[in-house]
């Protein structure tokens, strides 16, 4: 074949730019349209307030966020539920959307922040191929969409990246991307860049709401060792145990890790040595996440169903136990049960402490009927 | 159906698709390589169902942004530097003061060139400033242009890889929550003896024959010696230096400003170097140089989203970890560089965590480090190579191919290298933890 | 303020690329400028 030689001219650069202006208009539009909040629908009881109201630092910024409180009828604890830490591991947000959207509180106080780091939920890693959102369709016909996002801050509130970035205050140096992961920027620096702040905002709410016991929700990829499991600190190790035991006696097991002391700027690490909280990180296995992935869209998030975890779980490369696949539902359930049988073992350690919600699924149904079951409709 | 055609349909087919289309385009129709990756990505995101996602293509190049920024501002303070005429005053200097003492000269230019890329974690970032430093000083002393061009992009991957920054190590270790501390000593074992193995098999022979005359030498250093090597000459270089320096020495109590801004600084500090230059000429020329190669990982990144979308990534890893036991060493040793075709740093993202999950129960620090070097190694492959493409360009040679060519020997060395220490992995932790 | 700073240096960049643009005379390599422009524009302008 011949060479392609086309003269390039002033009207041609003319022309590409005309036709790059075009591009930059369309996917424009698309990118921001990801900065529309998800609709949530609060059970009854639930006051709503902003992560601001605790930290002024985030107060008029993307990154402010709605924190959700249920009182009971009687005292008791506060539980924090943190879902969205990062919005590309759907089952820890749906898990906490659900508590939002249920949650009956008898006994203590619930507080439920579902999108932990909002500006996280307005973009889509790079070079993922990431769908945009997951959509449930409930019995009425009616549709609820959240938005799938990136694991880090947008860089859009927080650039450049570092080309190292060093964790304050204990000086642990790691990738510079990880500047945008809220999950390495506890406990947080009140005049730091955006992403410490919010883990600012999130300590402040822990130690002025009088937290006893926070979970972070993710997930993670099933080729990692971390991976359906519960990460404790030493403070929530004991309480930790007691639910895995519960757990696995009712066929769910979760390994139970404890807190890598050498490990800094994590949730279950930070949460638990700056305040009294027991803290509590858990994992759910999302093949979406992961690099054996094949086609990468919305069915995937949802399904959890891929040819090439099929072959790696053969291979025995995987920490989950993965047959065909991995649905939503499955990795909600997981959280939503741990986050309940936790619930039953504070009763026992405090009866003071203790925290009653009713009104959640169980775990069969949870698995049996789907998310959109159990989500409110919008109509 | 068979197990393999199950396997390979239909991303294989996707797979073949992709390369050829990119084949066709870069080596039949002889588009820009940045064009020929578009189009393989277009065509990739077509056969694979996709349709014409202009979101993923857009979004893909984000992934390369600030790499782009990087080589464009570290090209532009290249070209101030040459423009001043620092470059290749400094570059006659060494030669005078040294060219009696080859071995240590040898293993000095080595050095240099490594320096930027130790603490820039970049290779590029070391071929285009001290690479372009020690480019006419090789050619001068009798190095020829290809051996010249392969010893600075071998040398520049081995800084990216020394300590104390190692973006790749970093990358890996991110991808299994392992901190980046105690790679010092892993990473010295990995680079330091292939570093000064490389200067001795190219720099080394002709300098101890000696192999210039004296008078075209003389000639030459008159040439370049054409700005007296004053205080204010080296103004951007030691702005560059000590920017770069604090940066690393007080993390804590000084700003991250990030290459770009520093490279840019440091460039403009030369407008007090007291000689007279063309800034706005000295940045065009420089955007114009760096032009392919931004063009190039813009080109990569829609390849890699598109890839990663429609299955293609999950077939080429799997694919690689799926290997026999006694073959994944072979497959670490192929892949990971192969890979790197897309970018150095992607592959260790995409193939360096996988492998390190696979070596479980080797001390995964040394594993970590020995898997960066062998990623380093992607800086050379054709189309990206951005080691490879700047190294030839800083010695005059438009036909990166030739470089490659002298590149081979010492490339597999370092994969071997890199597969003996992941091998003994385990003995030289009981020996350094 | 870093953040003003490198959108500056992105803005910059792209006015440079397409002022190399006008002066390249092969119509593909004004092409692959302009798929670097993209991304730059974007950031600067804050859309992605």
């Amino acid at each position: 074949m011949h060479k392609m030689n086309i003269k390039g001219t002033r009207k041609t650069a003319i022309f590409l730019l005309t036709v790059a202006l075009l591009v930059m208009y369309v996917t424009g539009r698309n990118f921001l349209a990801m900065r529309q909040p998800d609709v949530v629908i609060p059970a009854d009881g639930f006051e709503k307030r902003m992560l601001s109201d605790w930290f002024q630092g985030i107060h008029n910024t993307p990154a402010d966020t709605p924190v959700f409180i249920q009182e009971g009828q009687e005292p008791g604890g506060t539980v924090l539920i943190l879902g969205g830490t990062h919005p590309n591991e759907p089952a820890g947000y749906i898990a906490a959307v659900l508590f939002l959207e249920r949650a009956q509180v008898q006994k203590g106080r619930l507080i439920v922040i579902p999108f932990a780091n909002n500006t996280a939920f307005t973009h889509n890693s790079p070079q993922e191929g990431y769908p945009q959102y997951i959509r449930f369709l409930l019995p009425d016909g009616s549709v609820r969409t959240f938005r799938y996002g990136s694991r880090d801050t947008n860089p859009v509130y927080q650039w450049p990246d570092p080309d190292i970035y060093v964790h304050e205050p204990s000086g642990q140096r790691l990738a510079g991307s990880e500047m945008r992961n809220l999950n390495r920027a506890y406990p947080g620096q009140p005049h730091g860049v955006i992403t410490q702040r919010i883990a600012f905002a999130i300590l402040e709410l822990i130690r002025k709401e009088d937290i006893d016991l926070a979970f972070d929700l993710h997930e993670a990829s099933p080729e990692y060792p971390v991976v359906n499991a519960i990460v404790a600190h030493e403070k929530s190790l004991e309480l930790g145990a007691m639910a895995a035991m519960d757990l696995e006696g009712r066929g769910i097991p979760f390994r139970l890790e404890p807190s890598p002391r050498n490990l800094r700027g994590l949730s279950h690490r930070e949460w638990g040595d700056h305040t009294d909280v027991m803290a509590i990180l858990m994992e759910t296995g999302n093949p979406i996440q992961g690099r054996l992935r094949g086609r990468t869209n919305e069915a995937l998030a949802l399904t959890g169903k891929d040819k090439f975890y099929q072959k790696a779980a053969k291979l025995g490369s995987l920490f989950i136990p993965y047959e065909d696949d991995q649905p939503i539902a499955l990795r909600t359930a997981r959280h939503v049960t741990a986050i309940m049988t936790f619930l039953e073992m504070l009763g026992f350690i405090s009866e003071e402490k203790s925290v009653i919600v009713n009104n959640i699924p169980d775990y069969n149904d949870i698995i049996d009927k789907g998310i959109e079951a159990f989500l409110l409709s919008i109509s | 159906m068979p197990a393999i055609v199950e396997w390979f349909f239909p991303e294989g087919l996707y797979t073949i698709a992709m390369i050829g289309v990119f084949a066709v385009g870069a080596f039949t129709i002889k588009f820009p390589v940045s064009i020929a990756m578009a189009f393989a990505a277009i065509a990739g995101a077509l056969i694979g169902g996709a349709g014409f996602p202009l979101r993923h293509l857009v979004e893909g190049m984000f992934g390369y942004l600030d790499t782009i920024l990087v080589i464009a501002t570290a090209m532009i303070f290249m070209k101030t530097a040459e423009s001043t005429g620092l470059l290749e005053g400094l570059a006659a200097w060494i030669i005078r003061k040294f060219r009696k003492k080859p071995a240590f000269l040898s293993m000095g230019l080595m050095f240099i060139i490594m320096v930027p890329g130790m603490i820039t974690g970049s290779s590029t970032a070391a071929v285009l400033t001290t690479g372009a430093l020690v480019a006419p000083v090789l050619l001068q002393l009798g190095v020829c242009p290809h051996r010249a061009a392969a010893a600075i992009a071998m040398g520049a991957i081995f800084g990216m890889i020394a300590p104390p920054v190692n973006l790749p190590a970093m990358i890996i270790g991110g991808g299994i929550d392992m901190p980046y501390s105690g790679f010092g000593i892993p990473l010295i074992i990995c680079t330091l003896p292939l570093a000064i193995f490389t200067a001795f098999l190219f720099i080394y022979p002709p300098l101890k024959k000696g192999d210039f005359s004296e008078s075209g030498l003389e000639a030459e250093l008159k040439r370049m010696e054409r700005e007296p090597l004053s205080f204010r000459l080296f103004i951007p270089l030691l702005v560059l230096i000590v920017l770069f320096a604090v940066e690393r020495v007080f993390p804590s109590h000084w700003p991250s400003l990030g290459m770009p801004l520093i490279f840019l600084l440091a460039a403009a500090s030369a407008l007090f170097s007291g000689v007279k230059w063309h800034p706005l000429q000295t940045v065009i020329s420089a955007i114009n140089d760096a032009l392919p190669v931004m063009g190039i990982l813009m080109g990569v990144g829609m390849f890699i989203q598109i890839m990663t979308l429609i299955g293609v990534r999950g077939f080429v890893t799997v694919s690689a970890i799926a290997l026999p036991k006694w073959l994944l060493y072979v497959g670490i040793g192929v892949s990971i560089p192969l890979f790197g075709a897309v970018s150095a740093f992607g592959s260790a993202s995409v193939l360096g965590v996988p492998f390190v999950l696979a070596l479980l129960g080797h001390n995964e620090i040394i594993v970590a480090s020995a898997l960066s070097l062998i990623a380093g190694l992607g800086d050379l492959m054709p189309p990206t190579a951005l080691a490879g493409i700047f190294s030839a360009k800083v010695v005059g040679e438009d036909n990166y191919l030739k470089v490659l060519r002298c590149c081979i020997f010492p490339a597999i060395l370092t994969a071997l290298w890199g597969i003996a220490i992941i091998l003994l992995a385990n003995k030289l932790a009981v020996f350094l933890f | 303020m870093i953040m003003l700073i490198y959108r500056g240096i992105a803005l910059f960049i792209s006015l440079v690329v397409v002022h190399c643009m006008f002066q390249e005379e092969e119509f593909w390599k004004q092409a692959s400028a302009t798929m670097v422009i993209i991304p730059l524009v974007m950031r600067v302008l804050l859309i992605k």
